[in-house]
């Protein structure tokens, strides 16, 4: 494994049902690995097995067999304080429905992963100042999400995911809640970050548009890598038609 | 086929249904143990010298009956919250508004009717049980307490009944007019959190105003009587709601102005759960405290009116006993006795006269009790009356046929020197009076026991009143006070549990209610990578605070309340606060592990 590498995925799987049970496999021989500072897109259907794949990344869920390295570390060896300990460290996380704590304030939702890791209050003020001036919410800070918009809401995610700097940014459907103006705004957002900042991205959707800002993308049907797509110096609305393309294959 | 839907979605949740089903249980079996005594004439007429009693009990009821209610509001509450979301699944897929009032209408009163039942089964035996229980422990004596009492049993079921009634209908007519987005998103309503400051100042002072005058009241209410009770009341009630409502919530912002608290762990996440709920709970907070102190207020006059009874017999007599009887067992039992003071007078009775020795009654005073508790000595003729009554109550217990001294109207006294008292040509008799090293509190059970053995035989139909007179010593009007006292003791412990069990189980629904919104946040938590000793810490705190804060309000209400009964009947209260305020915080304590345990094992279920 060489030092580009943020995150290898090696040869894992994944069985449900107990030994009694009609076993079910929802991930055969995942294999793959993401650069530093890369944006990759996971696409696929409902049920292909996304989601079941970045839970295994976010130490959510455990593989039956295989490893996943992030950041030089096997997260399938993890013991249940150290997978907390890591998503609280390495990871961001941005979810589909937001996943903000409504009864705290936008500043202290973005503040809560640095809390979690002690780091001192004196500490915490202008790294939460910086990342919400960096995702244009500096005006909202005060207020809490019930008093904002879901554009808004997704920002003050994606500042709580980043605030610690963390490794890697993983997106489940971020756009998924939002409307075309607000998803538009967030994925550039999103690309700004990963092309200035080097944030390496990883997100999962299912929404063509949303991923032609990915470099590449990883189909996935029934559990397995099926194709992989690389923009290169394709402009985005060339990506966006081989997506496209690719995903009228699948339906043959 | 609906009603197969609604059965299953009770099995999915039994763990939670549990909780409510318990907790009603408890409820109906209070309230039937405490009717049983209340509605039972033989327990009253056999333990009460004053009718006063009556009125106590019915009281009790009263209350017993308020908290009864609330109670049943808020797990009536907890139900609807469980089931809402169910129903509106229900409806969404096409079910009539009508058939699922129906329904929950059926549920809710099933599930009451169902608990009523099983805790009237568990109320009997539990009944007979405690009523053991305390009788042998406090030896207090109660007579007439039966498990098993018919007219409790057909009140409880009817009260019960009205009860679930009013709840099933309530239920279904709030099914009916929440639109179904509602139900299905009842989770998800927006809280608000700012507040004006200029209201909370406002409320904070009317608060303070109230209360002060409730406890003003309390502390005054020789002068100002009944008004000052009703005046307390209020007084009490709303300044405690109102500082719920103002105080708490500026403490909080107070302790969020600080970084280093704030950003350390979960600590914001924390203080606004917190914050959130003393909001929201207001109400809740109100009742908790209110009970609190009724409940240990109830178990403290209980306890100091045991003390109360020693020092009242105490100070109506010098000797503890008086042995009259000539038995062997009482001889024995008597040598027992440590000995700090006795007195023997001897006498000898012939016909309708009674001789008694002069010499011994100057030589010998006999002690006893002036009305400011000190001792004094009569001697010669001053005391003849008291050592008249002494010798005519011996004479009864020794021969309890001799119709004679029934009455001592037509008794005559002679007193008499040696020689003469030598003369007369009947047996001689005697009555000892003995102070013991440690008194009655030392010895109870020896000097009860020993009163039992010389009265083995029924003594003329006498009642505790009449013998307390007659016999004139300390362990006579102990017997006396105690079957007065034993009622309100009695009442008063019951009532404080009782009171301690429902307010307790009112805190844990209305906690327990909003556990499923808070499941979500927990799941966010532990998301983004916290750990689950830090959220189990999170919640620990959180629900202490709930638990602590109506628990000093209480406490400090329970000591000013105290006041009440100091001034009116019972002086040394204050003394015996100590026992019963730590015996009531353990229990309590206790129902706060529960709680904790019950609602991690909720927001924090185990992941596969």
């Amino acid at each position: 494994m060489t030092n580009n590498q943020i995150v290898k995925v090696q040869n894992i799987n994944k069985i449900y049902g107990k030994r009694n049970e009609k076993k079910y496999q929802a991930l055969k021989d995942i294999d793959f690995s993401v650069q530093k500072g890369e944006f990759i897109g996971i696409m696929g259907a409902s049920g292909s097995g996304k989601t079941t794949l970045l839970n295994m990344l976010s130490t959510l869920d455990k593989p039956t067999s295989g490893h996943i390295y992030i950041n030089e570390q096997d997260i399938t060896q993890l013991k249940k304080n150290q997978m907390a300990d890591f998503r609280g460290r390495e990871i961001g996380f941005i979810f589909q429905d937001f996943n903000l704590l409504e009864n705290l304030s936008c500043r202290e939702n973005i503040a809560l992963p640095l809390s979690l890791q002690n780091v001192s209050s004196k500490e915490i003020k202008p790294k939460v100042q910086k990342i919400a001036t960096k995702l244009g919410i500096s005006q909202i800070l005060d207020k809490y999400p019930s008093e904002i918009s879901g554009g808004q809401k997704q920002r003050v995610a994606a500042s709580r995911a980043l605030v610690h700097e963390p490794s890697i940014l993983f997106g489940d459907e971020p756009t998924g809640a939002l409307d075309s103006k607000s998803a538009k705004e967030l994925l550039n957002t999103m690309q700004q970050l990963n092309e200035e900042d080097a944030v390496s991205i990883l997100m999962v959707t299912h929404d063509a548009a949303a991923a032609s800002y990915a470099q590449r993308i990883l189909f996935i049907k029934d559990g397995e890598i099926h194709r992989e797509l690389k923009r290169g110096q394709n402009s985005r609305s060339d990506f966006y038609q081989e997506i496209i393309q690719t995903l009228g294959t699948y339906e043959q | 086929m609906l009603f197969k839907l609604a059965l299953s979605g009770l099995k999915s949740r039994f763990k939670d249904y549990l909780v409510l089903f318990s907790g009603l249980i408890v409820t109906s079996a209070i309230f039937y143990m405490f009717l049983s005594l209340s509605t039972n004439p033989e327990f009253l007429k056999q333990n009460t010298t004053i009718s006063i009693i009556g009125v106590v009990f019915i009281i009790g009821d009263i209350l017993l009956a308020l908290i009864t209610l609330v109670y049943i509001i808020y797990a009536n509450s907890f139900l609807l919250s469980m089931r809402q979301r169910d129903y509106g699944l229900f409806m969404m897929l096409g079910a009539k508004s009508s058939k699922i009032g129906n329904l929950i209408f059926v549920e809710t009163l099933f599930l009451g009717i169902l608990a009523t039942v099983v805790g009237l089964v568990i109320g009997v035996f539990a009944t007979q049980g405690v009523a053991n229980l305390l009788i042998s422990n406090l030896s207090l004596s109660i007579n007439g307490f039966i498990g098993f009492h018919m007219p409790a049993i057909l009140w409880t079921m009817a009260f019960f009944f009205v009860l679930f009634l009013f709840a099933a209908l309530f239920n279904r007519i709030k099914l009916s007019v929440i639109p179904i987005l509602s139900l299905l998103k009842s989770n998800e309503k927006p809280v608000k959190y700012r507040r004006n400051p200029v209201l909370i100042f406002a409320q904070f002072i009317l608060g303070l105003i109230a209360l002060i005058v409730g406890y003003y009241a309390m502390n005054n209410i020789m002068i100002l009587k009944t008004d000052g009770f009703w005046l307390a009341l209020i007084g009490v009630v709303v300044g405690t709601f109102l500082l719920f409502k103002s105080i708490f919530g500026v403490v909080i912002d107070i302790l969020r102005q600080s970084n280093r608290v704030k950003y350390r762990n979960l600590n914001n996440f924390t203080i606004n759960q917190i914050k959130f709920r003393i909001t929201e709970y207001t109400r809740i907070l109100t009742v908790v405290s209110i009970l609190f102190a009724m409940a240990v207020g109830a178990i403290t006059v209980s306890l100091s009116m045991r003390t109360l009874t020693f020092t009242n017999s105490e100070n109506l007599a010098y000797y503890d006993t008086a042995i009259y009887s000539e038995k062997d067992s009482v001889k024995k039992a008597v040598a027992k006795l440590p000995i700090e003071d006795e007195t023997t007078f001897h006498y000898k009775v012939e016909g309708s006269t009674i001789y008694a020795l002069s010499d011994e009654l100057n030589t010998l005073p006999m002690k006893m009790k002036t009305p400011d508790n000190k001792v004094t000595s009569y001697s010669g003729d001053s005391s003849k009356n008291s050592v008249n009554d002494l010798i005519t109550s011996a004479y009864n217990n020794l021969h309890p046929k001799n119709e004679l001294f029934a009455s001592s109207k037509d008794v005559n006294y002679q007193y008499v020197n040696r020689s003469t008292f030598n003369t007369i040509p009947v047996t001689q008799h005697s009555v000892q009076l003995i102070k013991t090293v440690g008194g009655i509190r030392e010895n109870l059970s020896s000097l009860n026991a020993l009163n039992q053995l010389q009265n083995a035989t029924p003594s003329l139909g006498l009642d505790v009143m009449t013998q307390a007179q007659v016999g004139g010593q300390v362990i006579n009007y102990y017997q006396l006070f105690n079957s007065t006292y034993s009622g309100f003791q009695f009442m008063g412990i019951f009532l404080g549990v009782a009171f301690l069990t429902m307010l307790a189980s009112i805190l844990i629904f209305k906690i327990l209610s909003g556990a499923h919104q808070d499941k979500k946040r927990y799941e966010m938590l532990d998301k983004i990578g916290t750990r689950r000793s830090v959220m189990t810490r999170s919640i620990a705190k959180e629900l202490a605070v709930l638990f602590v804060l109506p628990a000093l309000v209480g406490l400090t209400h329970m000591l000013f309340g105290l006041k009440l009964f100091q001034v009116t009947m019972i002086p040394q209260i204050y003394g015996t606060v100590v026992v019963p305020v730590t015996i009531f915080l353990t229990l309590y304590f206790l129902y706060y592990l529960l709680t904790f345990f019950i609602y991690r094992s909720i927001v924090l279920r185990k992941r596969k």
